[in-house]
């Protein structure tokens, strides 16, 4: 697929919000940047391409958030009622940051590193702008 | 060494519409609004006084795009005061659509507004308001 | 203190952009690392202006994350923050640790997403350059100062209100005509007076065409120590003074049609230079309001005190004029995203001694002068140029 859009925060939001993980590859050094570069940190070139992700990877890292910032408490989460957020280390490579949603926030004992997770495209409470989730099976 | 008189104090007093100031006992001149050290010779030797409250305006603007949270119009001025020091705050009791260049020159007295704080603020604002002397 | 030049500068277009600070700067910044034929290894460190980062897209760390960009994260970073002076204290910052012998070879800059904020929003975070305790209560706004400033000075110099407007409204038709030959200006449009007076009322006298817009963008300089950069460039922009100075809040300031951290500053500049208003051939100033611009060329000794109204009126500050100023199209016409305008004015200059300007180049000109100032009247920054 050839995607002639700039290569961009502002771009990446308008795939999340069609339901796409893009990363950016440098077509010089094929390095692969996800959130996407328009500049390639190895080799300087500003020859960049956008390659979908599939959206599978595996769980990095993770930690249940208690007090989180005020948007969250609008969201329904609170100090009772935590949320999940993660690095997730994606099969092309990249690691990225999201919620993640499908394991239990509140029993954080039992979340286990390496857990499959895939994609999924989250809409905020005013459906102003789309983030990035994954989900445990 | 404490502040003399620190914004806390000024605001209390200007909120009984009392406008506090520094005395310097080394040169003699005044500082306000307060500051740490004297604001003409930086001596430490402060007194708080009362000023009399009293001055003259030396320019104004008439706001019309306020910021978040400001209802325009409004006039905001500053007053050379009979003490010396200049000071910041709005012209009440006249008409912003009215306003003209007559305004400078005119004498006035001081007192204050107060409004909620906002997000920023941290805590209340109080404003010096300045109006006609009759 | 050994001599230092401009090698390389960038900038972004300035205007309304969807781009973050980050993004906005590692563009400018790998614009001015190509033309100082350079790579971002190169840079051994970062000085970023930027004012409102944290408000416009909840970003702080700026410069370290714009390092991360351009492929150098481990670089020292720092982020200057002197409200609309931001771009040019980082500069003179940068020139003052090359010129030490810190450091050879650095990036400066500065980037800014005040359009981000929206207009009433914006407006309460530009107040913040005033005293927050004394002067924000009152509802007083960054136009504000400067409209106090323009009805004290029709009073002082006995200018009637509706004359020292008309001259006021020539600063931005100057301005605006040359920003059309600025291809990265934000307006790229003429104007006429009756623009100027249909325009809404923003602080009296202040109307919207008096006033300098809210921008996106960055702009980027590469400094290098002059033994560096005469293996870089054949056109090396050398610093030839610097100046930067403070001054208390508005009030205790009192007569602001003088605004004494600009003429301290300027001061410092010509001293170190060895020069005087009279052999500045161009000079970038700060014309956030029309009254500004006027007020400016009186401190920078172009005019007497009292006499800068008439000059504008004469057009002895257009391209071809006595003492072109703002051929860029200046704040006004070019755009005042707040952190970057400080690097946007050197690469003004850079470009003019280079002669590169096009349409709005400047014949001959050899010594250059920027000039930018911060919220109460209490940031200036002025830097002198030659080539």
């Amino acid at each position: 697929m050839t995607e002639e859009r700039e290569v961009s925060s502002a771009s990446f939001y308008q795939f999340l919000a069609e339901k796409k993980l893009m990363a950016s590859r440098c077509q010089k050094c094929q390095a692969l940047y996800l959130p996407p570069h328009p500049i390639c940190t190895k080799c300087y070139g500003n020859d960049m391409e956008w390659v979908e992700m599939k959206g599978n990877g595996k769980l990095a890292a993770f930690t249940s958030v208690a007090v989180g910032p005020s948007c969250t408490l609008e969201e329904g989460y609170d100090r009772n009622n935590p949320y999940l957020v993660g690095i997730v280390e994606l099969d092309e490579g990249p690691k990225v940051s999201g919620r993640i949603r499908g394991l239990d926030p509140k029993k954080p004992e039992n979340i286990k590193i390496g857990t499959p997770l895939t994609v999924e495209f989250l809409e905020q409470v005013e459906g102003k702008r789309c983030f990035l989730a994954f989900k445990a099976e | 060494m404490e502040y003399a008189l620190t914004a806390k104090m000024f605001t209390e007093a200007l909120k009984e519409n009392k406008l506090l100031g520094l005395k310097c006992n080394k040169c003699g001149a005044y500082t306000v609004p307060p500051k740490k050290v004297c604001m003409e010779c930086t001596s430490e030797d402060l007194e708080v006084v009362e000023l009399s409250g009293k001055g003259q305006i030396q320019t104004f603007t008439v706001i019309r795009v306020p910021p978040e949270g400001f209802e325009a119009p409004y006039i905001v001025g500053m007053a050379e005061l009979d003490e010396g020091p200049w000071i910041m705050g709005n012209i009440v009791d006249v008409d912003p659509d009215e306003a003209t260049m007559n305004l400078i020159g005119m004498r006035v007295k001081l007192g204050h507004k107060a409004l909620p704080g906002d997000k920023f603020s941290a805590g209340e604002m109080v404003a010096v308001t300045f109006s006609p002397q009759t | 203190m050994r001599e230092v030049a401009v090698v390389g500068v960038g900038m972004t277009k300035f205007g309304s952009s969807e781009k973050s600070n980050v993004e906005l700067f590692a563009e400018a910044a790998m614009e001015a690392i190509t033309e100082s034929n350079l790579e971002p290894k190169d840079m051994q460190a970062l000085f970023l202006g930027n004012v409102f980062g944290g408000f416009e897209e909840g970003q702080v760390t700026l410069s370290a994350f714009a390092a991360a960009d351009i492929g150098v994260p481990y670089i020292p970073t720092t982020r200057f923050e002197g409200a609309c002076a931001s771009g040019s204290v980082a500069i003179r910052d940068a020139y003052i640790w090359v010129a030490s012998g810190f450091y050879d070879i650095v990036l400066a800059g500065g980037t800014e997403k005040a359009l981000a904020m929206g207009t009433p929003y914006a407006t309460r975070t530009f107040a913040m350059g005033s005293d927050s305790r004394y002067e924000v209560p009152t509802g007083i706004t960054f136009p504000g100062v400067f409209a106090m400033m323009a009805h004290l000075y029709a009073r002082k110099y006995g200018i009637p209100l509706e004359k020292l407007k008309e001259r006021m409204a020539l600063v931005a038709i100057k301005n605006h005509h040359n920003g059309t030959f600025h291809p990265k200006a934000h307006f790229r449009k003429e104007i006429t007076i009756q623009d100027v007076y249909n325009s809404i009322k923003v602080a009296e006298p202040l109307q919207l065409y008096d006033c300098c817009p809210f921008s996106d963008g960055a702009a980027a300089v590469v400094l290098a120590s002059a033994e560096k950069a005469k293996k870089l460039t054949d056109k090396p922009v050398y610093f030839a003074g610097v100046g930067q100075c403070s001054a208390p809040p508005l009030p205790n300031q009192k007569d602001i049609t003088r605004i004494k951290a600009r003429e301290a500053s300027a001061k410092q500049a010509y001293d170190m230079a060895g020069l005087s208003p009279k052999d500045i051939d161009i000079c970038e100033l700060h014309d956030c309001f029309t009254i500004a611009e006027i007020a400016a060329t009186e401190s920078l000794g172009f005019f007497d005190f009292g006499e800068g109204s008439k000059g504008v009126e004469a057009g002895e500050t257009q391209i071809g004029g006595r003492i072109p100023i703002n051929p860029s199209g200046g704040l006004k016409a070019r755009g005042h995203p707040i952190g970057a305008t400080g690097a946007a004015q050197v690469y003004e200059i850079a470009k003019q001694l280079r002669g590169e300007c096009g349409e709005r180049q400047v014949e001959g000109a050899k010594v250059g002068m920027t000039d930018t100032l911060g919220a109460d009247l209490c940031m200036v920054c002025n830097m002198i140029f030659k080539i």
